[in-house]
């Protein structure tokens, strides 16, 4: 016999116990797997967003938190493009518009001139890009176009009464991207009443290098006092959105490992206490201290494990369940990142130690003599 | 004269909860190979000696020898249970989500033995007290009488070179007894040094020599 077959047979032995406990570690891992998941997926694709479209730098109103919220003037853009080492400006308006019954994080609607970089990127899979700036036409993202019901050649009302005709189909592995919708920046300005308005400006460098691109932003930012210039994939680490859910979705977690190590701390507490007699008798045959730490904890950690097993196999087929929602889909990716699986694995070792330690710290110094008599 | 395996020198165990002496100046001497039966009524202190001699307890006074060695040289207690001793309990402490092969294996596992060798020296023992048909049984599946086979196998894994058990037919009817009683006088007859704690007569007139405790003293030591 393995050691470890003891291990093995105290819990399988218990059947009803371990059970429970597996589920409460796999609850506990499934929560912060998932959260993470899709915190990290947001990451990712924020990140990608960008530098999908192919914009190097990002100019945002000077002094804005977030980027939603940044009011332009359109006409700096020229000032925008006489910086040195500009090689080309484009003016966006970014609305969140409410389009969708009970939805509660709005269908994210950006303006952008008629063949402008970003939508020239788009990988169209049905339909086409709008010819003019001004005509009241949309390229939706596939997975809007799912949650709103449309097809090429529909109409749809970004606001009541204001139809817009559907000419193109876009498909993205960005969540953000597939879940909004693109407008011409004229037939935008117009609908929601802000002419001669932009939310930023989208800069393509003339080099890409990291170091020219900060240089780049630095003198954009000393163009004019109202602006503020970012490189790409700093706006994405800066996010106030990605801070946010990053830090709820930590905080989310340490609740879950503090539930999860209770429970463990709770379960392993009462096998000792059940098991006294057991133990005392393992000490009187001649197990040392080590040995019975090792049994107690050998158990929580091989619970742990089992429940991250379980824990992390949810937590993918709750993401991907949620991404395949015509709703969260819009915000949620797919894929659970290794990392994150990882990390959910080092948490329910966390919890085995934790929860296992003191029950085991407690079982080895008990007196044989005393536990032997324990009824 | 021979060397005593065991020698107890004026050992004696106070309680301070309770304020009990339950051991008095005990002093006696076991040589190797002897079966030695601890007897007197309940609450004599035999158990508390054979706790003491077993290194489960600590005395407050006097000291024991383990082959020329104090106990308390022997550093942990666990090392020298593990090397030097066999327990045999009365209501055998099995585990009951282990086999009887298994639950034999248990004190190996502070040895060198490998997995294998735990599992060809677990099915000799169980050959030995007649058990190895029962290798794969769980304790719940076994008759009193089996389970204390198996305890005593257990007992036997680290081949101690001292026997202790604490009323071993004490949960068992008889017949049953009879069969553990020529058990352990084939173990002695093999070498083994025994020392039972017993109220059982039968048992008891089946040993070399018999230690009568009464109000936590040696009352008698009588050799047949």
């Amino acid at each position: 016999m393995w050691f470890i077959t003891f291990i093995f047979a105290n819990l399988i032995g218990r059947p009803a116990r371990s059970l429970l406990t597996l589920s409460g570690i796999a609850i506990a891992v499934a929560a912060v797997v998932s959260l993470l998941g899709v915190v990290r997926g947001f990451e990712t694709s924020l990140l990608d967003l960008y530098q999908g479209r192919g914009i190097d730098v990002m100019v945002q109103q000077s002094g804005r938190l977030q980027m939603a919220s940044s009011v332009l003037p359109e006409s700096l853009g020229d000032k925008i493009a006489a910086v040195e080492g500009v090689a080309a400006v484009y003016p966006s308006l970014i609305e969140v518009l409410s389009m969708l019954p009970d939805d509660m994080m709005g269908v994210v609607v950006q303006g952008w001139p008629a063949k402008s970089e970003p939508l020239l990127r788009l990988d169209l899979i049905a339909g086409g890009l709008f010819e003019s700036s001004t005509a009241r036409e949309v390229v939706v993202g596939k997975r809007l176009a799912a949650a709103l019901a449309v097809e090429v050649g529909d109409v749809t009302e970004l606001v009541q009464g204001e139809p817009f005709n559907v000419v193109g189909i876009f498909d993205s592995p960005n969540v953000f991207d597939s879940g909004s919708m693109f407008a011409p920046l004229g037939a935008l300005q117009e609908l929601m009443l802000r002419e001669g308005e932009v939310t930023m400006f989208g800069v393509v460098g003339e080099s890409h290098e990291p170091g020219a691109l900060r240089d780049l932003a630095t003198r954009i930012a000393a163009a004019d006092s109202k602006l503020s210039a970012d490189v790409a994939d700093d706006v994405a680490q800066r996010s106030t959105e990605i801070r946010l859910a990053r830090s709820f979705a930590w905080l989310t977690s340490m609740i879950a490992i503090m539930i999860g190590s209770v429970g463990m701390l709770n379960t392993m507490m009462m096998a000792v206490f059940e098991r006294t007699r057991e133990i005392a008798m393992l000490r009187a045959l001649g197990w040392r201290r080590r040995r019975v730490i090792a049994l107690i904890v050998g158990e929580s950690t091989l619970l742990c494990v089992a429940g991250a097993v379980v824990g992390i196999a949810g937590a993918i087929l709750m993401v991907r369940f949620l991404s395949e929602m015509p709703a969260a889909g819009r915000l949620v990716a797919g894929d659970v990142a290794p990392d994150v699986m990882l990390q959910g694995l080092l948490l329910a070792l966390l919890l085995g130690l934790l929860g296992g330690l003191y029950p085991a710290w407690s079982a080895a110094r008990l007196a044989p003599v005393e536990g032997l008599r324990h009824d | 004269m021979t060397e005593p395996l065991v020698e107890a020198d004026t050992v004696s165990r106070y309680f301070v909860d309770g304020d009990v002496t339950a051991v008095s100046d005990v002093s006696f001497r076991i040589v190797a190979g002897e079966y030695v039966a601890l007897v007197g009524k309940s609450g004599s202190g035999k158990s508390t000696l054979l706790n003491l001699l077993g290194g489960l307890d600590s005395p407050t006074g006097g000291t024991i020898r383990f082959a020329g060695r104090d106990l308390a040289d022997f550093g942990d207690p666990a090392n020298f249970r593990s090397s030097q001793l066999g327990f045999v309990f009365q209501s055998f402490h099995l585990v009951s989500v282990l086999t009887a092969a298994q639950n034999v294996q248990l004190p190996m596992f502070e040895t060198d033995l490998s997995a294998r060798q735990r599992r060809q020296r677990a099915a000799e023992l169980l050959e030995l007290v007649g058990m190895s048909h029962r290798a794969d049984q769980r304790p719940q599946k076994l008759s009193v009488g089996e389970r204390q086979r198996v305890a005593i196998a257990r007992a036997l894994a680290n081949r101690p070179a001292l026997l202790l058990a604490d009323e071993p037919t004490g949960n068992l009817d008889s017949s049953t007894a009879d069969s553990i009683f020529r058990l352990f006088d084939s173990l002695h007859g093999d070498g083994m040094t025994l020392l039972l704690v017993t109220h059982d007569k039968l048992l008891a007139e089946r040993a070399d020599r018999v230690l009568t405790m009464s109000d936590g003293r040696l009352l008698s030591d009588q050799s047949r």
